[in-house]
């Protein structure tokens, strides 16, 4: 009796105890399933991403200004690591690193073991087929290949090309149904940004099944990435550089353009900023500097600045006095050195005067009076109407973005705006670029083409060619503007350049007629001068518009043209002209 | 001396051969070459076969012979035994950090494997010999002190699982064979208080399998890896498992030791709940047909025998499954006739042989 007790006792133990083992098993697979079948699977797919270059961007000879090159970044995946003692001794013997900083990294990687951490980037070629022959025995090591923008020439041409940073949240969540993936890059501003579309390559990807070390066992998928496509500038690198030196040191732009197709052959803006310090961790500190600086080295003044034109201005003041029916090419103002306007007085710049004048010598002299009297005769609204039509007070269209319009203002403006009738000092400061008007060089350039061409407007551009594929040819609109008046505006600036006491001499060039407007633009008191000038060479058939504008350097049109002097100089040189 | 009398337990002896050739499908699973996803037999699952064979070879032969004849030599088989694991302790080369084997040529015999079967013998032969004695706490002690010097020396080697294992087959003998229940709960409540002193003597490694059994993710990638990896693969099994061959868990590498100790992660991932469910049935058929037999069987020989062999299949089984799951730390039990390894495949098989050999005394 007692040992039938015995036995249940005996037995009933080791069905409690399968009990609990089934129950246990239970919890384990049915219970847990999701959770451990989903561990299963991030066990063994795992999806290596191939990323895809980013098109290189070209200047019009086809050189290189930005590409895409490949770095080689060495990682340690802490989990895998089997002997910490032998992956410092190699990888402090590969890399030429202390033994002390490796294993300080495989420290900090213990943190995450599974991830991988960064011991060195940009690795050059030989230590790359190193640790390739390495990789087989120390699967701990991680050899990643991925593309860093490089910008060749630093800050040349910076405000065209523009820059590129990484996607952040918000336009991650625009964009992801485009193929952009966290951490990619997009282009933020100039062409970078403009045609970040073209540019940007379409990543692929490799699924592969992998070991416990992470090993590649099997490849479940694969989609090849395909790189971004290439863009080719308008722009000339050689002349970009000349300008660029020319403002060294300086605010200011400058803008060299094709008058017959609004080809930007360069467009530089200082200060200027190396792109490069967006995507180089280490250059941060770089970043607030620019971003800090009262100069405001991001913006480029070319297009997005916009400043009272000065004297530059008065061909367009010589268009709508021509265009109403008291004043013609041969009409005679007489310069006594000021006007008087009620208890006003408008000085010219010459104290003593310019005596009588035609339009012609008005031009070529700059003479303030004759343009005072000129624009009266034409009125503001006419004024205005002409400024439009040259292409001032709106965007060029030009194929980067950040461009500003600028004001071309008129009496309905006035009483919009500042809720004030229109003055005839208003009207004898507009005649000659002065008050309200502001420009950018680039419409300021846009309108000297037109004198350049004869009479039709340009549209600027900066981008020829997408890989093949030609995205700009050039579009002109005709002004319908008088052939006589422009070939006699035309002469004037001849005249400027090349004439006796012209105010732009110092842009003659020996070996090509250059033509030009300067310009001194009075700007806030207190402040000093912008100077200005604005011309093309050669005289028949222009090839080039250059405009020189010089923020606050306080020595006037004179100076500007000197500059925009060399820079027809170096066109020569190049074979532009 | 008595010839034996009927014929042996068919249910027993199918449902031991039935999970010994079944051990060599999941070993041929375990070591699936998934780079050349060639079906070719490993090396390991030719050598298990062959281990099947002798095993089984060896079953018929015990079961055959009469227990009581072979509890003649139970006490030479246990010295010599015992040679053989002082034998290792003081020759024997260490592998995985403990001396377990004894090489002969190309086989590795792991004498602690062994010890299950001589310590059931010994006892058995030692309770039957003294058998008016039972009850008093001379007998008692003297059991105790029987087992005490194998005990000690897996326990060296080390080897806390086949030392472990040990204790409920003593205690179980004891139990069965009429010992006092008032001596054995006396035992066990002191071995439960010197468990601390115990600590003392394990092994760095040991004390790191018992702490991340508490915890495992104190030790993600160290000691814990196993447990957590044995973890997905059981777990993401399921009801039904991935189906044969299809373990990712186990043929990527993610578990270490997947053919030996933890062959029934294997099992579990590929045949699910249903699957292992299916094969814990077969082991709790052996018990409860041994249960049967001790229960029956006249003598106080066979009981221990029988009781023996119960006891050594049930607790293996439930310490290695429980270990897989992550209920039991992890010690080094195998999965009885499964767990690769030809000392575990052939001692296993021989125990049941005695069963078998013990069940053709029972009373009908």
């Amino acid at each position: 009796m007692l040992f039938i007790m015995r036995i249940w006792f005996f037995s009933l133990i080791l069905i409690v105890a399968m009990g609990v083992l089934f129950a246990g098993l239970f919890y384990v697979q049915v219970g847990m399933y999701e959770k451990y079948s989903v561990m299963s699977e991030e066990n063994r797919l795992k999806v290596v991403p191939l990323v895809a270059p980013r098109g290189s961007i070209f200047d019009r000879n086809g050189k290189v200004l930005v590409e895409d090159v490949l770095s080689f970044d060495v990682a340690i995946i802490y989990y895998r690591v089997e002997d910490k003692d032998s992956l410092t001794n190699v990888l402090s013997e590969v890399l030429e690193v202390p033994k002390s900083v490796v294993s300080r990294r495989i420290k900090e990687a213990g943190k995450i073991p599974y991830s991988p951490v960064s011991i060195a980037s940009n690795i050059g070629m030989e230590k790359v087929i190193r640790l390739e022959e390495l990789e087989m025995n120390h699967p701990d090591i991680l050899l990643e290949i991925s593309a860093k923008r490089k910008y060749l020439y630093g800050d040349s041409a910076a405000h065209v090309v523009g820059y590129v940073g990484s996607i952040n949240r918000s336009e991650f969540k625009r964009l992801k149904h485009y193929g952009y993936k966290i951490n990619d890059l997009v282009g933020r501003d100039g062409v970078e940004k403009a045609f970040d579309d073209y540019l940007r390559g379409t990543h692929g990807g490799k699924q592969i099944e992998v070991d416990h070390r992470g090993r590649e066992a099997t490849t479940l998928g694969y989609r090849e990435p395909l790189p971004g496509k290439d863009v080719y500038l308008t722009i000339d690198l050689e002349l970009q550089k000349t300008c660029e030196k020319l403002l060294e040191k300086k605010k200011g732009a400058i803008v060299a353009m094709d008058p017959s197709t609004g080809a930007v052959l360069a467009m530089a803006s200082a200060p200027a900023y190396d792109p490069g310090i967006f995507i180089n961790r280490e250059r941060a500190s770089e970043l607030s500097k620019v971003f800090g600086s009262r100069n405001y080295p991001l913006m480029n003044r070319a297009i997005a600045g916009t400043y009272p034109p000065g004297s530059v201005f008065k061909v367009i003041t010589a268009l709508s006095g021509l265009d109403s029916s008291d004043a013609t090419i041969k009409t005679v103002f007489n310069c006594q050195g000021s006007l008087s306007l009620g208890k006003f007085r408008f000085a010219c710049w010459r104290e003593k005067g310019h005596a009588d004048q035609i339009l012609r010598d008005a031009i070529k002299h700059s003479c303030n009076v004759y343009f005072f009297k000129l624009g009266l005769l034409a009125g503001v609204d006419r004024i205005s109407a002409f400024a439009k039509k040259c292409g001032l007070g709106q965007h060029t269209g030009i194929d980067i973005p950040g461009e500003k319009a600028g004001i071309v203002p008129s009496s309905a403006w006035k009483r919009k705006k500042l809720n004030e009738r229109w003055y005839k000092g208003d009207t004898v400061n507009y005649s000659i670029g002065q008050g309200y008007l502001l420009c950018s060089p680039l419409q300021v350039a846009r309108m000297m083409s037109i004198f350049a061409n004869k009479g039709y407007l340009v549209k600027p551009y900066v981008v020829e060619f997408v890989d093949k594929v030609r995205v700009n040819a050039g579009e002109k609109v005709f002004l319908n503007l008088s052939t006589s008046d422009v070939s006699e505006i035309r002469e004037g600036l001849k005249a400027v350049v090349n004439g006796k006491r012209g105010t732009g001499v110092k842009a003659k060039q020996s070996d090509v007629i250059v033509s030009g407007k300067t310009g001194t633009a009075q700007t806030s008191r207190g402040k000093k001068n912008h100077g200005w000038f604005a011309g093309f060479a050669p005289f028949d058939e222009a090839k080039l518009t250059v405009v020189v504008f010089d923020e606050h350097g306080g020595k006037g049109g004179y100076y500007a043209a000197e500059t925009a002097g060399k820079v027809f100089k170096k066109a020569k040189e190049l074979k532009m002209l | 001396m008595r010839a034996a009398r009927g014929g042996m337990d068919k249910v027993l002896l199918s449902a031991i051969l039935l999970i010994a050739v079944l051990g060599i499908f999941f070993i041929y699973s375990a070591t699936w070459d998934w780079q050349t996803e060639s079906g070719h037999f490993s090396a390991l699952v030719i050598k298990q076969s062959i281990w099947v064979v002798i095993g089984i070879v060896l079953l018929f032969i015990f079961s055959a012979s009469d227990y009581l004849k072979i509890l003649n030599y139970a006490y030479i088989f246990y010295i010599l035994n015992l040679l053989a694991l002082v034998f290792l302790l003081v020759f024997g080369g260490e592998r995985y950090g403990a001396r377990r084997w004894i090489a002969f040529g190309p086989v590795s015999i792991q004498p602690s494997e062994f010890v299950k079967i001589t310590v059931i013998l010994v006892l058995a032969a030692f309770l039957g010999d003294r058998r008016e004695k039972i009850g008093t706490v001379k007998n008692y002690i003297a059991s105790i002190a029987l087992v005490m010097p194998a005990s000690a020396l897996i326990f060296l080697q080390p080897d806390l699982g086949t030392a472990f294992v040990l204790v409920p087959i003593l205690f179980s003998i004891l139990f069965v064979s009429g010992e006092k229940i008032k001596h054995i709960v006396l035992t066990m409540a002191a071995g439960l208080a010197s468990i601390p002193f115990l600590w003392m003597f394990l092994k760095g490694y040991q004390k790191n399998r018992l702490m991340v059994f508490l915890n495992p993710d104190l030790d993600p990638l160290g000691a814990g890896y196993t447990i957590i990896q044995s973890k997905i693969a059981v777990g993401s099994g399921g009801m039904f498992g991935k189906g044969w061959l299809s373990g990712t868990q186990s043929y990527l590498n993610f578990l270490p030791e997947r053919h030996t100790d933890f062959i029934f992660s294997v099992v579990g991932e590929e045949w699910g709940f249903f699957g292992g469910v299916a094969l814990i049935a077969l082991y709790a058929l052996i018990v409860a047909r041994g249960i049967r037999i001790f229960s029956r069987v006249p003598d106080v020989q066979g009981r221990a025998i029988a009781a023996g062999v119960v006891i050594l299949i049930a607790f293996q089984v439930l310490v290695n499954i429980a270990m897989t799951i992550g209920l039991m730390p992890v010690v080094g039990l195998p999965l009885p006739a499964i767990s690769y390894g030809g000392s575990n495949t052939i001692a296993t098989l021989i125990s049941v042989g005695l069963l078998l050999s013990v069940s053709r005394r029972i009373e009908r």
